[in-house]
């Protein structure tokens, strides 16, 4: 019995998901929905629905779709999980819900009181890498936790009229880290930021930063650094490191294509060139979890909650950045 | 041939009369000094050098010294190697406190003498191929460093040594201004994984 799905928002990142829907057994895509027609046809295709639209709200209360992925601009997710929530669709939507506490706690409230599953799209961790990193911990084959390292270095400047709407380097970049922080360590107690403009002055003109290092201090007495930056001629370039008493992981795809290629006494191999290629798998992954969850009836993760909790630390990170002090995690507003 | 005196007999004393062995047309050891006669001793019987336990009696017969002693002794010692006008390597960090390390660069300064900090990661070949290479302009820094046991060192040279940032952080800090320039500001979290320590 297949699950029915509607698809919103067929843009850069829709387009990407809505490829990965397309390849996942026991999911019937029922429409793609997006403003412009052109774009919703090209998700069509891609996620081999049965028809596209521009009708968002048609889309998500078509009987036949029992789950909504909300794939639209930063500034929609919210508006658009409460009416999925509403109507009683189980819901997958990409990072972040909000950019402020306010508006993410109130969708919370609105899907906890519908009762409907709810997922966030945080991918790294079900990167094959995280994954694993995540079962050694458990186990316990780290011992007593010490340090945690994380560093995002995006390949390519974003469009810069898109720096403001996605909340800036701290709310639309750092905050995979953050997640993973949690994801892998547990809760953060305060952040120390340091930010600064060294890539661009379209950074500096939306009032963001394009280079940023931050310390956490975790409730499990953890150290953490972690590091973003906007640009990188060398490749995406994405590494977390978690080290403890007995052991540590590093967590990094050091080439792309499984080929290193010896001449004239040098070693050549390729990287990884975006996060499309980076995490292929995670996307597939996340979006197999999701309606394995579903099929199973057990609660999607990670949740609304996991989505507040780590916006509350993207935002301690941003304010301490800009008054040049540590800001506790639950004090951030 | 330059005639040394190391002063210390204990972990870093010994690496550096082992190094020094190997340079066997330049340099060699010339008296081992240490406040502990039988550690002197030790050391010099090894190496068959002379040893003492006062600096003061091996100046007039080396022509250089290394001071590898603990990190309390080392502003005493290496002004009475520039007092003594004898040109001297001091172990890092330079001193225990800030006022102890000027009194150094000002007894250096007084005496013209010649004189290092062993900051040896600058002649690391990797660190010194990396100062080479032209990556633009420059924008992020990280440098870590993780000693392998702490069981080899003993609670008395955790207490003496400065603690972690000044005895092993020193490192990268001084990478730091090699590799990027002055420092403007620090903030630091610490804690403690081994309740003995702290």
């Amino acid at each position: 019995m297949s699950i029915g799905v509607a698809f919103i928002g067929a843009g850069r990142m829709g387009l990407t998901h809505a490829q990965t829907l397309g390849n996942i057994a026991g999911v019937k895509a029922i429409v793609v929905a997006d403003p412009n027609l052109e774009a919703a046809k090209r998700g069509q295709n891609l996620a081999r629905a049965e028809r596209a639209s521009t009708d968002i709200e048609a889309a998500i209360h078509d009987p036949a779709v029992e789950a909504v992925m909300i794939v639209t601009p930063t500034d929609t997710h919210a508006k658009l999980i409460q009416m999925a929530a509403k109507a009683g669709k189980a819901i997958w939507c990409e990072k972040p819900i909000a950019l402020t506490l306010a508006e993410t706690q109130a969708t919370l409230e609105i899907v906890k009181a519908a009762g409907v599953p709810c997922q966030i799209g945080f991918q790294r961790r079900f990167d094959p890498g995280y994954i694993k990193a995540k079962q050694l911990i458990e186990d316990g084959k780290l011992g007593k936790l010490e340090t945690f390292r994380s560093l995002g270095r995006d390949t390519y400047l974003p469009n810069p009229a898109a720096i403001a709407p996605g909340g800036g380097t701290f709310l639309d970049m750092t905050v995979h880290d953050f997640d993973l922080a949690r994801f892998l360590i547990g809760e953060v107690l305060e952040v120390s930021a340091w930010g600064t403009v060294l890539a661009h002055e379209m950074f500096s003109d939306a009032q963001d930063c394009d280079t940023a290092v931050c310390m956490l201090r975790f409730a499990n007495g953890v150290l953490g650094v972690v590091e973003s930056a906007r640009h990188s001629n060398w490749g995406y370039d994405i590494r977390t490191e978690v080290a403890g008493a007995e052991g540590k992981v590093v967590i990094e795809a050091p080439y792309k294509t499984p080929l290193q290629h010896f001449t004239g006494f040098q070693n050549q191999t390729d990287v990884y060139i975006n996060f499309p290629d980076r995490f292929a798998d995670a996307y597939r992954i996340q979006m197999e979890a999701f309606f394995a969850a579903l099929n199973s009836g057990t609660t999607p993760s990670p949740s609304p909650d996991d989505a507040l909790e780590t916006l509350k630390i993207c935002l301690a990170a941003k304010q301490s950045w800009q008054q040049g002090k540590p800001i506790k995690v639950q004090e951030a507003i | 041939m330059i005639r040394l005196a190391i002063v210390g007999a204990g972990r870093m004393g010994w690496i550096f009369a082992n190094a020094i062995g190997e340079l066997r047309a330049s340099a060699r050891v010339g008296y081992v000094v240490s406040r502990t006669l039988e550690s002197a001793k030790a050391m010099g019987d090894y190496f068959d050098c002379r040893y003492c336990t006062e600096l003061e009696e091996a100046l007039p017969d080396v022509d250089a010294v290394v001071i590898a002693a603990a990190t309390p002794a080392h502003s005493e010692l290496a002004i009475t190697c520039a007092n003594a006008k004898k040109p001297f390597f001091v172990e890092k960090p330079i001193a225990d406190t800030l006022e102890n390390g000027r009194k150094i660069v000002e007894a250096v300064q007084k005496n013209g003498v010649q004189n290092m900090v062993g900051f040896h990661r600058r002649f690391d070949p990797p660190y010194v191929a990396a100062k080479a290479v032209n990556l633009g302009a420059l924008e992020v820094f990280r440098s870590i460093s993780r000693d392998a046991n702490m069981d080899s060192s003993s609670l008395e040279f955790h207490l003496s040594s400065g603690g972690l940032i000044v005895d092993l952080g020193v490192h990268d800090m001084d990478l730091a201004r090699w590799y990027m320039g002055e420092v403007l500001e620090v903030q630091a979290l610490g804690g403690s994984a081994s309740s003995s320590v702290a």
